[in-house]
């Protein structure tokens, strides 16, 4: 624990409390959410401590609130979740031995959003540690593990008394969180490049794939700016990257980094595997989709 | 009621084993300018997905536009953020302009 502080920088401490009470606040609309959708309390929190991913829990107890077939509701909300086998490649160098196993339970997008981010004023710091980058993950998933089924609670007792959680704009509580933690997440022109074009591949897709297939579909646009990047530059992928530069204080992490990740050379290509795969998979839809995309825009 | 119950015992185990699956799979990449790399693809994957997941929840309902003042509100959530003010204040900023445009009758 004194570890865990010592190795959390101040900024970040703030960050991690402030995200501890939006999450709970998201929980709060969630449990809100699932109580008008005819949700037990025991169900409420069962589901927010075991399955503990915000938006697929909202997806979920508002499809089955809808009467959807609960097969189908669970196929939309594992589809959603999708997303987390990235999110736990993401967070991988921060969880070693033993500590994966409880440590995969945290993988989500605040918590790898959290200790991806850095400073978050650009320029003014170096990059985190990975000591840093670890202390922030875990202090992100104690908060997340603690502010959500709380939130949860608030939100299924509140729920008696608030009714429509529309009429209170809870419904947009969730998205906000998930782009007020994105924002500072975004670094450098390439970022930039790469949350346009995934928000429009997954903004043009969604209406035409099964639901919470869309944002995977964005992954394309990773694809296309750094294999455009990397075609400019001519092959220097890191050309533009200051973060590919350790940091001087990054010694620490260094050792801990390379202790798990003496494995395979092969293995490396995987990242890219992935999002190679989500471009054939979705080189038709936006073809498909383009078409549409104006009469979506007109409609919306 | 049972179908729902195993359907949320399923999602919960999926999901843990989505991520236990992604956490082992980032352990087999290795050092060097490969694994750099690798980080600097999964940094910007974690955006891709975190836009790309904001963006549909605060437009659609499902496969189905929902309105205007959701958008608007988020929207007006993502400009504080990128202004650098606290999250508290960009979420309940979202969740209020939304609530005050329904107030005033936009859907």
């Amino acid at each position: 624990m004194t570890a865990l502080l010592r190795d959390l920088p101040r900024e970040q401490r703030r960050s991690v409390i402030l995200m501890t009470l939006a999450v709970a606040l998201v929980g709060t609309a969630y449990g809100v959410t699932a109580t008008a959708n005819g949700f037990a309390l025991w169900q409420i929190l069962l589901l927010a401590v075991l399955v503990m991913a915000g938006s697929a829990e909202l997806l979920f107890v508002g499809l089955i609130g809808a009467g959807a077939n609960p097969w189908l509701t669970l196929g939309a909300s594992l589809m959603l979740n999708l997303r987390t086998v990235v999110y736990g490649m993401a967070a991988s160098p921060l969880l070693r031995g033993w500590a994966r196993w409880p440590g995969a339970h945290i993988v989500n997008d605040e918590t790898v959003a959290l200790s991806a981010a850095g400073p978050t004023r650009p320029g003014s710091a170096p990059r985190l540690t990975t000591a840093q980058r670890r202390a922030t993950f875990t202090a992100a998933g104690l908060g997340v593990a603690v502010g959500w089924p709380v939130g949860a609670l608030i939100g299924a007792t509140l729920g008696q008394i608030v009714g429509n959680p529309e009429v209170w704009g809870l419904d947009a509580v969730l998205p906000a969180l998930l782009g007020a933690v994105a924002v500072p997440a975004i670094r450098g022109g390439s970022m930039v490049a790469v949350a346009v074009l995934a928000g429009a591949i997954a903004l043009v897709a969604q209406p035409h794939v099964p639901l919470g297939l869309a944002p995977m579909l964005g992954l394309l646009a990773v694809a296309v700016v750094l294999l455009g990047r990397r075609g400019a530059s001519g092959g220097g992928s890191d050309a533009d990257s200051p973060a590919g530069v350790p940091a001087p204080g990054n010694s620490v992490g260094q050792v801990h980094s390379r202790e798990t990740s003496g494995h395979s050379r092969e293995g490396s290509g995987r990242p890219r595997e992935t999002s190679g795969h989500s471009r054939e998979g979705c080189g038709n839809v936006v073809a498909e989709s383009g078409g549409v995309a104006d009469g979506a825009g007109a409609a919306s | 009621m049972t179908a729902v119950l195993v359907a949320a015992a399923a999602l919960a185990v999926g999901t843990y084993a989505m991520r236990r699956g992604g956490v082992a799979l980032g352990g087999r990449v290795g050092e060097g300018p490969r694994a750099q790399a690798a980080e600097r693809t999964l940094d910007h994957a974690v955006v891709a997905l975190l836009i790309g997941v904001t963006l549909t929840a605060a437009v659609y309902d499902g496969g189905a536009p929902a309105g205007w003042a959701r958008p608007l509100g988020v929207g007006c959530a993502l400009v504080a953020a990128w202004l650098r003010a606290p999250l508290a204040i960009s979420i309940l900023l979202g969740a209020g302009v939304t609530a005050l445009l329904r107030a005033i009758g936009l859907s």
